[in-house]
Formats: structure tokens, sequence, C-alpha cells
């Protein structure tokens, strides 16, 4: 990392002070912002909620032993198989929401971090990686994504051996968001693959359709005409038994069912908005009604941090988005490599893509999904904090997709999601060893036949493991 | 010796002409079988291949009445029986196409058509199978077209007596596992629907018990003393299969050689209860024709056809095998092909842990994105599985071409063995007729190919294709 910051660091320097006050630096805390500087956007967090058939994080945790063993889908009476374990030996573990634990073990069971720490007991059934010299890190988070999985719904629809899924194991992502599903990589099975769905409503409240923003202002109005009659209705009846109850039958289905779950805090709204006007409306929204707002792009997100931090509103950008400032215009404008770090200096969660959504095998590659922890490190190029750009991968993105209880980082209780790397995640010589999803082994280097002449040893003449394809070609049988 | 009329539309015809037959027969094997009623054959071969893994040089067969008695050397026999003289060629079994549509147009269909059967849209006479019998087929399996579960489809040889081409009982209830998420939701609803069904008719069964149970009771009471000449018998005698016939198929006409069974109590296999006026008779409720042939594989009913899944690429075999979580009792087989570049290493472990039987083509495949060429038919077989071969499309040149691209596969691994088996008793295996034909032994149907040199001698020839002992089919030079 080091490295990085070195031949980055010169040109991140010199424009950033001009613009806005650098970001304060900050190691404890999962949240970014600044108590002193802006009003606290949200201290902890706690209109993001958690689907109803989901225990609260610590209370899961807590309660292991009974817990574990039992099916994660749940309800299903299903048949008990035996224990699966995993352990990871002798690792450099960055858990990203605590400190960094050298020659640590992690413990997982049936998918889920049973234990992380050194001189953790391995059980006597687990499957063992030795991971001496690598360094683990929970599995990064692709917000957006195309062509990885299938369709909706994407455990009946996914080609689980593709090329492109094996291609971002390889790049240390186990969990993306596709469609409007948050799902992991599964390679080779179907088993635990949706981790939430409708992870966003759609909104269009942009300059460039008026007519779509006046819409959705109107609807959302009535909404919450509704929802204050409704209130109304509710002391009068305790009054008068024979107050009229408000007719809700028109908002039950439709566009104003969408808009009723946002302003009840139900749903989360994703917005697409570049520009400083479209993205200070979008806070303007946020704050009047009241919903959370992620918004997306956000290339002029640094001219407008103050207000989004303000409002609540969470971004999710691309470091390397160029767009040169148009002089004409008597303010700042235009995309810089340190709209990460602005934004993430005021207080506003940042989740980092990259421009292209997909993974790429053709032409330059080096924008899609399988640099999605260089696109991270040009967030530290534009000056954001080493581990605020790891989050913005991992437990960040996590966040902004509400299934931060379940993957993100590396936490007892939380899911078995790992990429063991080589070295420091921002750096761009770092590939993956092994890729865990689900406490299952979903990538092997030395085993995949996908850019087999790399090799993490540097020996790209060393044989493959025996139970690499192909395989018994020939008399070997 | 008689055989079940298939329900083409000329099955009257056809089980007129049994009637005759069978009526013509009957006092013969009345008699005792003297040799002097029953017509023998006799083939002299260089080489008999067996099919079941037996190579014989210099072998014999003595064939009876179309069906194949001994199999060895220096066999006895009588001296009137007709003796073919095939020293220089080598005799196997004729080989079974599993899958075909044998020049048959296919159609748009889609949903669950469990009821329909390839026998009902086909007319042999018009249908020229000639090229079958060139490369060697000396019966072929058609399939129903269409996508989801499409029907039963059946086994007809490819020439001999009007009366004798269809091959009962035979084929398999075809499923496409191609387009998803459709054909999931397909086979999921209608295992679902089957198995509601399945529990209707139990339930019926069971309330139709205890109202019998409590009528008796009645009786008993009102009666001074309970009727002795009819004792509560603990198990009630209902025709154990509920639904109608365990096949679709119809019941095969039998009024000829049965009429000293007339005067038994009605056998089992009648479906309809007699619908006589006593009201202790159970009638089950009527339930779903197109799910029926589901319904007895999920029952295990004997005869019932297996269930056979198309799947282009190695994740579809893990959709089907999800949605047929908890049917383990469903025999099944696999047909893997169609897929732009399968994918099917992937799959060989978990297809070798099932056992399954699986019917590709004899084709080396290629790892995915990249050069490396591997056996998939070997591995299969080195897996665990039972492996089927059969041409990927039915022009002339493929059929022909199948005992050499074998061979290829056996240049690159594959044991001889286990080529001849897959050709042979495992393709009748898949074709659900396993039972009369796939290979020479005792008790099998006469149905053997004469080649001009070894089975997996690229350049061997079929000279004569014998059909039920006589031989239909003789190369032209």
């Amino acid at each position: 990392m080091r490295m990085i910051r070195s031949y980055l660091g010169a040109l991140a320097l010199c424009t950033t002070l001009a613009i806005a006050p650098p970001a304060p630096a900050r190691q404890d805390s999962s949240l970014p912002g600044d108590p002193a500087a802006q009003p606290q956007p949200r201290p902890d967090r706690p209109r993001r909620r958690r689907p109803p058939d989901q225990p609260p994080p610590d209370q899961r945790s807590g309660s292991e032993g009974q817990s574990e063993a039992e099916p994660r889908s749940g309800g299903k009476p299903e048949k008990k198989k035996d224990d699966r374990f995993l352990a990871i030996k002798g690792a450099t573990v960055h858990s990203v929401s605590g400190p960094v634990l050298q020659n640590a073990t992690i413990v997982c069971t049936n998918g889920r971090i049973t234990a992380v720490g050194p001189g953790v007991p391995v059980p006597e059934k687990a499957e063992v990686i030795d991971a001496a010299g690598f360094h683990v890190y929970p599995g990064l988070i692709a917000v957006r994504s195309i062509a990885l999985l299938g369709g909706d719904p994407p455990e009946d629809t996914s080609d689980v051996f593709t090329t492109q899924l094996v291609a971002a194991l390889g790049a240390g992502i186990t969990t993306v968001a596709t469609g409007n599903t948050a799902a992991k990589l599964t390679y080779g099975t179907l088993e635990d693959m949706v981790v939430k769905r409708n992870l966003f409503e759609t909104i269009r409240y942009g300059s460039s359709d008026p007519a779509a923003k006046r819409r959705l202002r109107e609807s959302l109005e009535k909404v919450r005409q509704l929802l204050r009659d409704q209130k109304a209705y509710e002391e009068e009846r305790s009054r008068n038994p024979d107050a009229k109850a408000p007719d809700d039958k028109w908002a039950k289905s439709g566009e104003a069912a969408t808009h009723l779950k946002l302003l009840k805090g139900e749903a989360t709204a994703l917005a697409d908005a570049e520009l400083a006007y479209d993205l200070e409306q979008t806070c303007e929204l946020a704050e009047e009604f009241g919903i959370r707002v992620v918004v997306r792009g956000a290339r002029e997100g640094w001219t407008v941090a103050p207000r989004m931090a303000r409002a609540g509103v969470w971004a999710i950008v691309t470091p390397r988005t160029r767009d040169d400032p148009d002089k004409r215009l008597m303010r700042p404008n235009g995309g810089t490599i340190e709209n990460a770090a602005i934004l993430y200096g005021h207080g506003v969660p940042v989740a980092i893509v990259p421009s292209q959504a997909g993974v790429s095998f053709g032409g330059l590659g080096g924008r899609d999904l399988l640099q999605l922890n260089l696109e991270a490190a040009f967030g530290v190029r534009g000056g954001l904090p080493e581990d605020a750009a790891v989050r913005s991968i991992t437990l960040d993105a996590a966040r902004i997709l509400g299934i931060d209880d379940r993957v993100g980082s590396i936490q007892v209780g939380k899911d078995a999601d790992f990429a063991i790397v080589t070295g420091d995640l921002l750096h761009y010589t770092t590939i993956a060893r092994w890729t865990i999803v689900n406490g299952r082994v979903a990538y092997d280097k030395e085993k995949e036949t996908l850019f087999q002449h790399i090799r993490t040893g540097g020996d790209e003449n060393a044989p493959p493991p025996k139970d690499a394809w192909p395989r018994r070609l020939g008399q070997e049988q | 010796m008689v055989r079940r009329a298939s329900s083409t539309r000329r099955g009257g015809l056809l089980a007129v002409a049994l009637g005759v037959l069978a009526l013509l027969s009957a006092p013969a094997v009345a008699a005792g079988g003297g040799p002097a009623d029953e017509e023998f054959v006799v083939v002299k071969a260089g080489k008999v291949i067996t099919g079941s893994g037996e190579e014989i040089d210099r072998g014999e067969i003595v064939i009876v009445d179309g069906q194949i008695r001994l199999v060895g050397r220096r066999l006895e026999y009588p001296k009137t029986a007709t003796v073919i003289h095939a020293e220089t060629q080598t005799v196997m079994p004729g080989m079974v196409h599993c899958r075909t549509r044998a020049g048959l147009p296919s159609y748009q269909r889609s949903g669950v058509h469990g009821d329909l059967k390839t026998a009902d849209e086909i007319y042999l006479d018009e249908m020229d199978l000639e090229s079958f019998l060139r490369a060697g087929y000396t019966a072929v399996n058609i399939y129903p077209a269409g996508t989801g579960i499409t029907g039963v489809s059946s086994v007809y040889r490819t020439a001999g007596p009007a009366g004798q081409r269809a091959v009962t009982p035979g084929g398999y209830l075809r499923t496409t596992m191609i387009s998803l998420p459709r054909d999931k939701q397909t086979l999921r609803d209608a295992l679902k629907k089957a198995k509601a069904e399945i529990d209707k008719v139990e339930k019926a069964r069971q309330d139709w018990e205890a109202k019998r149970k409590e009528a008796e009771a009645k009786k008993a009471a009102e009666g001074a003393k309970p009727p002795e000449q009819q004792p509560p018998s603990p198990s009630p005698a209902p025709p154990t299969p509920p639904t109608p016939g365990p096949q679709p198929s119809p019941t095969p006409p039998k009024s000829g050689p049965q009429l000293p069974a007339a005067d038994k109590p009605a056998p089992q296999e009648t479906a309809k209860p007699a619908g006589d006026a006593s009201g202790d008779q159970f009638k089950p409720p009527e339930t779903d024709p197109s799910h029926r042939a589901l319904m007895d594989l999920i029952q295990k009913k004997d005869g019932a056809p297996a269930l056979m899944l198309e799947v282009p690429s190695a994740s579809n075999i893990l959709h089907a095998l999800e949605v047929l979580q908890g049917f383990d009792q469903v025999t099944r087989t696999l047909w893997l092909g169609g897929g732009f570049a399968p994918d099917f290493n992937n799959a060989v472990a978990k297809l070798g842990e099932l056992k399954s039987l699986v019917i590709t083509a004899p084709a080396m495949h290629r790892l995915p994105a990249t050069i490396n060429r591997y056996n998939l038919v070997a591995e299969l077989f080195g897996a665990g599985c039972e492996v089927a071969l059969a041409p990927e499309n039915d022009s002339p040149q493929d059929l022909e071409a199948v005992r050499a691209r074998t061979a290829d596969l056996v240049r690159s691994g594959l044991q001889r063995s286990d080529a001849v088996k897959a050709l042979t008793v495992n393709a009748a295996k898949a074709a659900g007729v396993g039972k009369q034909l796939g290979s020479i032994e005792k008790g099998k149907d006469a149905d053997l190919v004469f080649l001009d040199g070894d089975v997996l001698d690229p350049g061997a020839r079929v000279q004569r294709v014998m059909i039920l002992g006589k031989v239909v089919w003789k190369a032209k030079d």
C-alpha cells in the first residue's frame, strides 16, 4: 500500500486543499463523518432496518451453540447434515470492522464465522487452509454487476460455472447486487445464493425528465397526506368511534405502494444523479420527505458534499470518472478523483464501483469488475484513507445494500466470505489465492485454468495440483 | 413371445393381428414347445461381442423364435436349424438410438404433457429408417418434442414384422431443463401437483376405508351376531394401484392367450375398478392425466418410464437436482449436450456421486476458456456413472460416425469395455428397453448387427442387420 501512496501521493495532495477541507483521519469509527464540522447525519443509523426474518446480528452471534446448527433459510425443516467446518490458519486478518490480526485463525461452521483470533482451536473435521503469508479480507462487494449471475430470481436462472463468475471470484468478489437482489457468487452450488431481495426502489428525479420529477413529487405528497390522515384518524377514533377511516385502497399497489414503503422507511430509494443540481434536488427530496436515498454516480458530489451529508444521502461513486470542468460555469464542477475522499470526509458513506459493471476479457481491461480493488485504490489516490477505501468495497458497500448484518467484515456471526490475497488489497500486484463463499472454497488459483500462467508463488512452470482439470487424458487413467 | 401392441393409430389393426398370431402360436406353447414347432436360427460368427462385457471368438448364437437362447462356442442345435454363416464377421447386439426424433417435425409445445406419447404422432409405415439400419441401429427411441415435460418416448425397431415393431414397455418421460427459469418452474410445479394428486387419491382411499369399516361395524351392531363369513380383514383389498394404469399406455390386448385366465379374479393390472353394482370397490378420484406419468414415477410403480432430463450445461444439472430434491426415488436419466460450450467437467463429480445414467454424444470436450481437451465420457465412467452414447443429430453421416467417434474416445483414454457398453447395453437401458434389447444374452431379442470388422474399427461397415432372428437388411455391394 505504501507503494501506491508514494506514487499516487504527489498528485493527490496538490489540488485538494483549495476545494475542500482534508478528510480527518479516523481509524476506529465504522462510520465516516465529523461530528464537530457537520451536523451528524446519523450517528448509528437506526433507520436502516433488518428484514424481519433475520435476527439481529448481536443476537445471532451471541447464541452460537444453537443458531449455527440451524439451516440458514429457516422455517423449512431440512435433513440435518454433518457440520461443515473450514479453518483458515496463519494469515494476516483484516477484519475491517476491527483491528488487523497477525497470524490469526478463522474458524467457520456451516458457512458462518464462529471464531476469529490467534490460537483459536481448529475442529478436527475442518477443511484447513494454510494461509501463512497471505492476507484475509472480507469478500468484496460489488454494488453493481452485470452478467455475473442470471436474471430474476438469480437462484433459478444463474449459471454457477461461468468464466465470468470465476473471474469475479478471482478478483476477490463474493457478493454482488444483480438486478435488485444482493446475491453471492456461489460457484458450483445454488445453495445460499440470495442475501437480500428488493434492495432499492428506483426513483427518477433528475433535471432530464421534469415530468417524471413532478409526478414523483405529487405521488409522494399524496401518500404523505394519506399517512397524516391515517394518523389523524387514529387519534380521532379514540374520541369519536364513528370516525371514517381514510381511503387507502389506491395506495395498496403500484407506484403509490412503493412510495408508501419509502415514506415509512421500509425501503431505500436509488436515484441516478451526476450533476450538482440534480444532487441538490435529490437531497432536498430526501430531507423534505424523510426518505432514505442512495445516489449512483454523484460525479459532482464533491461540490455538494456537505449538503449530501446533511440530507443523509449515501453515494455510489467511481473515482476514475473523469469530466473536465466547464469553465463558463461560475461554480466548481466536473469530475475529480478526489470525489470519494471529499464525500467521505464530509460524512457521506461511500461505496466504490468501477465504471464497467461486468467482467470483460476483450480489449483494454482495467475498468471492469476485475479491478474493483484498484478502483478503490484510485480513491486513495484522491485522498481517501486506506481503511475507508477498503470499507468502500466491503463494509460500507454492504451497508448501502442493507446487508451489513451478514457480510462486509470478518466478525463472529457473519457469513464466511473471504478474499485470501497475496498482499495489501489495494496494491496492484495483489491477486487472490483463494476466495471463500459461504464457507466453501469457490476459487482456488492453483486449480483454476483461467490465467493459469499467473501464479501466486511466481513460478509459472509449477505443476498444477493433481485434481485440477484437464486430467486423465490419454493413458494416465 | 407375444408382444404387446403399441398404441399407434393402427392399434386396433395391430391388436387383431396380434390376436390371430397369438391364437396360432398358443397351442404350440401349450403343447410343450417341441423342437419341431420352434424356428431355430444359428449364427456362426467370427467374433461375438455380447455387449455385456464378453467377447467370444468363433462364437455361435442359437436363436429360437426370434429370441436368443444360447450364446457360446460349439453349441447344440437341431439339424433343421437355419445356419447363418458369418465366420468372417463380427456380430454385435443391434444398437439402440436412445434419443432421436427420427426426422419427425419439432413442436413449440411447453408445459406438462405427461400423457402425450410419441406413439400417438407417428406412422411407422411412412418413416424411412434405412439410415439407422445402415449405421447398425436396430431400435430407435423417439422422443416427443417441445419443452417442459413433453411426454413419454416410444421405442420402435427399425425394421421387422409390422406387429412387432414397438418395443414395450420402454421409453422415458422427457423433461427439458434448458430455458431457465421457465423449465425449472414447470418441473417444480409438476412435481408439486403430482404429489398433491397422490395425496388426494390416498386421502380418498383412507376415507373410503374408514367409511367401509364404519358400515361394517354398524352392520355388526345391528345384526344379532356378526356375519361370520366376513371377518373384518385388517387390510382390505382395494386394487393397490389406485390410479388408472401404471402407465399411460392402454392396457394391452391380451384377449387371445388369456382365455384360461379369464375365470380367475381380475388381475391387479386392470386399471379401472369394475364398475359393478357393489359399492365396496374403491373408486379413485379423477387425477390429471398429464401428471400421471410423474405420479407413477414418484410412487415407483413397475414399468413406469424413467425421467429423462435434458440439460445443456453443468449448472442446469444443479437446477434440476435442486428441484428434484426430496424425490430421490425418481429414477432419472440425463442427456448432456446441446450447449454452446458445455462445461460438463464441472458436473462429473456430482453425477458420479449419484451414479447417474447419462446419455451424451461421442465427442471430446474442451475446458471452457481454454484449449485443453478432455474426455467427458471417460471421466463420467471413471466417476462411477453409466454412459450411453447417442449422436447429437440424426443425419446419416452422424449416425454412421458414432462408432468411429467412440473409437476416438477410446484412443483418448476411454476403456474399450466401457465404450462397447456405452454403445449397446447402456443405450438400451437409457431407452428403457434394457430387458429386451442391448446385449446378446439368453432371453433377449435377436436383434443383431453383422460388421465386417471390429466394432471400434472406423473402417468397419455394417453388412447385415438381423431383427427378431431374421435378416432384414443387407449391404449392397
